[in-house]
């Protein structure tokens, strides 16, 4: 970031950003800022401070007790947008604080030498969420209305057989009075080998 | 038994069971790869994807039905929406209403879906065709919505939206609808507008409300917070003037609710410091603290403000109320253990520096004292605590601190030479003790870096006070020989300056003596030149001691 730029509190024209363009204190500035000709609020690119004051927490929009993975994720939005153009701060700004809070001892530093955006509190946190916009939150919290078809009697357009009319087809085989395994088994029973001496008698 | 295992045996422990949705799905799907084109069975399978939160294969199920209806396509963005691809939704629910204009559900949907892509003008269009359908709906809809309510809500929504015009935002006309809501359509108004997650188009729409209804606590609150929201979105773009301008307006407001208030003008206060006005930012910071004097995180950005504009004297109150208050209350990463703590130290550590760097010794002494308190083990704080005693003039606490710090690092060679710092140096034989004393410790731990970087840091300190020592005798002859020219020969006293001219004589060999010592300690190239031209200059002021009969 560059240190260079024009000092608001220096050259007295901090409220010609809030109020509609004045031509006489555009004559009394005259030479210091190039004035806009239409009645828009005069916009002034403001010097901001360097990096080591700005702080890693600013620069990568980081709450101060942002885990490993939130740095992650708001270093990678950050390179994108400065890629982008969508953002002023130098890619080599933003690989610095994310180089900086990811060693525990110059996090802490930091954090000792950096801004607070939010209260103790974190009432800027709680309006996020209440919002919808807070780190990894579904932006949209209003419910759809959903209308679904009434498909539960449906019946498929297959032929499905009627349930009763298969039972009643069915024919039972009936059971012969003669059960052919008695003789087999006494066969069997005939064909083991009899030892005299293991019959226990009864007493 | 270990608890562990009593508890196992007590607690029943769930099986994982399949959902309905889960089972239907699977039957659903076997029935499609077993070749069924059903469009209703292949419908009935999203539905159980889209319940079960499985939007991708829920779908590819919609997908596949080959002519497709309203409810389908209804279907398709209520999944996009769920995926929050937004304008996907919108065609989607455009296409459907294409298809049956006669269906509230679509119409409500394209409608909140436009307003959330900020899609005013459309929207505005859209709603009297909501309100004709609810017109021919009978009295509750399918949600469970009232249809009279829901209308009013929709009129409601339809001034709101005629407020939103550019030229109605610089000039609002009175809307009797928004004017006269009840404090329940209100609540159901703003409830709508917080859950559109899109902060331009909340924003936008809280100021035409709040201009409608300049009366209104809540609609105002609302409008103070999305502005708050918003400048903090700005503001992690670093874009802190934009920040300003979108606060700035709100700067006087008293109708917020005391946090919002503080919060804003923290920001406030953030924006001023981040754009060097360092004055604005402790005016706004200070006003912060007027509304919450407990909140640490203020009184650490109001030390730093005064830092920033280089006032240290007044940062330092801030900074030890700083301290009195950071407790548990202040959040902290959930990964890093005594994380308070360690903050503590190293804002009082950092705070030592930057008083060192302006040589204000007891200030910094005051500080590391406290950050010793918190580790009274850690070496490196007591080493510099030992160096801050010796900068305040304190040898005893000096001496004291240099115990410690043996206790802690007793073999450290450098140790022997922070004892030679407690040698208050007043004359030649102090300096010739010194150098003797480096000149010992160099010897007895040769090769040792630190020692021997010390010890020519020391030697180049002793280096000026030798250079004092010999323009001091140096005038003392100036004085001499000055009278011995501007009197006339009977008038001097030459016994007397010869007794002088030999205690000049004897103090010069003595100092001549000891820049020889120090020549072979002297290392780099601009000390040994200095060095050199000392003695060549006491040679000749020996030699001009002689020629005066000394």
């Amino acid at each position: 970031m560059s240190d260079f730029g024009l000092r608001i509190s220096d050259c007295g024209l901090k409220d010609q950003l809030f109020v509609s363009f004045n031509p006489k204190s555009a004559i009394r500035n005259r030479g210091r800022v190039k004035m806009s000709k239409s009645a828009e609020p005069v916009m002034l690119d403001l010097a901001s401070l360097p990096r080591e004051q700005v702080g890693p927490f600013l620069l990568l929009g980081l709450p101060k007790e942002s885990d490993k993975d939130r740095i992650e994720s708001n270093w990678a939005d950050r390179l994108k947008w400065a890629r982008k153009n969508l953002m002023k701060v130098p890619l080599e700004d933003i690989n610095w604080a994310r180089d900086i809070l990811n060693d525990l001892d110059k996090r802490i530093r930091a954090d000792a030498a950096s801004l607070n955006l939010d209260t103790t509190e974190s009432v800027l946190q709680t309006l996020a969420r209440r919002f919808g916009v807070a780190a990894g939150q579904p932006g949209r919290a209003w419910q759809p209305l959903d209308s679904e078809k009434a498909l539960a009697d449906y019946m498929p357009p297959a032929e499905v057989p009627d349930a009763a009319a298969v039972r009643a087809a069915l024919t039972v085989p009936q059971v012969p009075e003669e059960l052919p395994a008695v003789a087999v088994l006494l066969e069997r029973l005939a064909q083991m080998p009899l030892d005299p001496w293991a019959v226990v008698l009864p007493k | 038994m270990p608890v562990v295992e009593v508890l196992e045996e007590v607690l029943p422990v769930a099986e994982p069971v399949q959902s309905q949705f889960e089972v239907a799905a699977q039957i659903l799907d076997r029935a499609v790869q077993g070749g069924c084109q059903d469009a209703n069975v292949l419908y009935m399978l999203a539905l159980a994807h889209k319940r079960q939160g499985k939007t991708n294969e829920a779908r590819s199920a919609l997908r596949k039905i080959s002519r497709p209806d309203a409810n389908v396509i209804l279907q398709m963005g209520l999944l996009s929406l769920e995926e929050g691809n937004l304008a996907q939704a919108e065609g989607e629910f455009q296409r459907a209403r294409q298809m049956d204009k006669e269906s509230y559900e679509i119409c409500y949907n394209l409608l909140l879906t436009q307003l959330t892509l900020g899609k005013i003008e459309e929207c505005t269009k859209l709603i009297p065709d909501a309100v004709e359908l609810l017109d021919r709906s009978p009295g509750t809809l399918p949600g469970g919505a009232y249809a009279p309510d829901e209308r009013r809500f929709l009129q409601l929504l339809q001034s709101l939206l005629q407020q939103c015009d550019e030229t109605m935002l610089r000039d609002p006309r009175f809307d009797p609808v928004l004017s006269e809501m009840t404090p329940d359509d209100e609540q159901r108004l703003l409830k709508v507008v917080r859950s559109l997650g899109q902060l331009d188009v909340v924003h936008t729409l809280l100021k035409a409300l709040t201009a409608s209804r300049p009366r209104s606590a809540a609609v105002r609150e609302a409008y103070i917070e999305a502005v708050l929201v918003k400048a903090k979105d700005v503001m992690d773009r670093c874009n802190w003037t934009e920040a300003e301008l979108l606060l700035r307006p709100l700067a006087n407001d008293r109708s917020a609710s005391r946090a919002n208030q503080v919060a804003l003008l923290n920001l406030l206060g953030c924006c001023a410091c981040l754009t060097q006005d360092f004055d604005g930012a402790i005016n706004q910071f200070q006003n912060a603290l007027k509304l919450s004097d407990r909140d640490p995180r203020l009184h650490q950005n109001l030390a730093l403000a005064h830092e920033l504009r280089s006032d240290l004297q007044s940062a330092d109150a801030h900074w030890n109320r700083y301290f009195d208050l950071l407790d548990q209350r202040v959040p902290a990463p959930p990964d890093v253990p005594k994380y308070l703590n360690s903050l503590a130290y190293e804002s009082m550590s950092r705070l030592a520096s930057r008083y060192s760097e302006k040589e204000k010794w007891n200030n910094a002494l005051g500080y590391v004292q406290r950050a010793a308190r918190l580790r009274p083990d850690d070496p490196d704080t007591l080493e510099r605590l030992f160096h801050l005693y010796n900068h305040a003039k304190r040898p005893q606490d000096a001496r004291q601190t240099l115990n410690d710090l043996r206790r802690l690092r007793p073999t450290d060679p450098q140790l022997d030479l922070y004892e030679l710092d407690l040698v208050e140096v007043k004359g030649l034989a102090d300096i010739e003790k010194l150098l003797m004393e480096i000149d010992r410790i160099l010897k007895r731990y040769p090769g040792d870096a630190r020692v021997e970087e010390r010890a020519v840091t020391m030697v180049g300190n002793v280096i000026p006070l030798m250079g004092n020592l010999c323009d001091q005798l140096t005038e003392q002859m100036g004085k001499v020989i000055d009278q011995v020219r501007n009197l006339p020969n009977y008038q001097i006293n030459w016994t007397a300056v010869r007794d002088v001219m030999r205690d000049l004589l004897r103090e010069f060999q003595k100092l001549r003596r000891i820049v020889g010592k120090c020549m072979p300690l002297v290392t780099s190239d601009e000390h040994k030149r200095i060095v050199r031209d000392l003695a060549e200059h006491i040679d000749k002021k020996m030699e001009a001691c002689r020629s005066m009969g000394a």
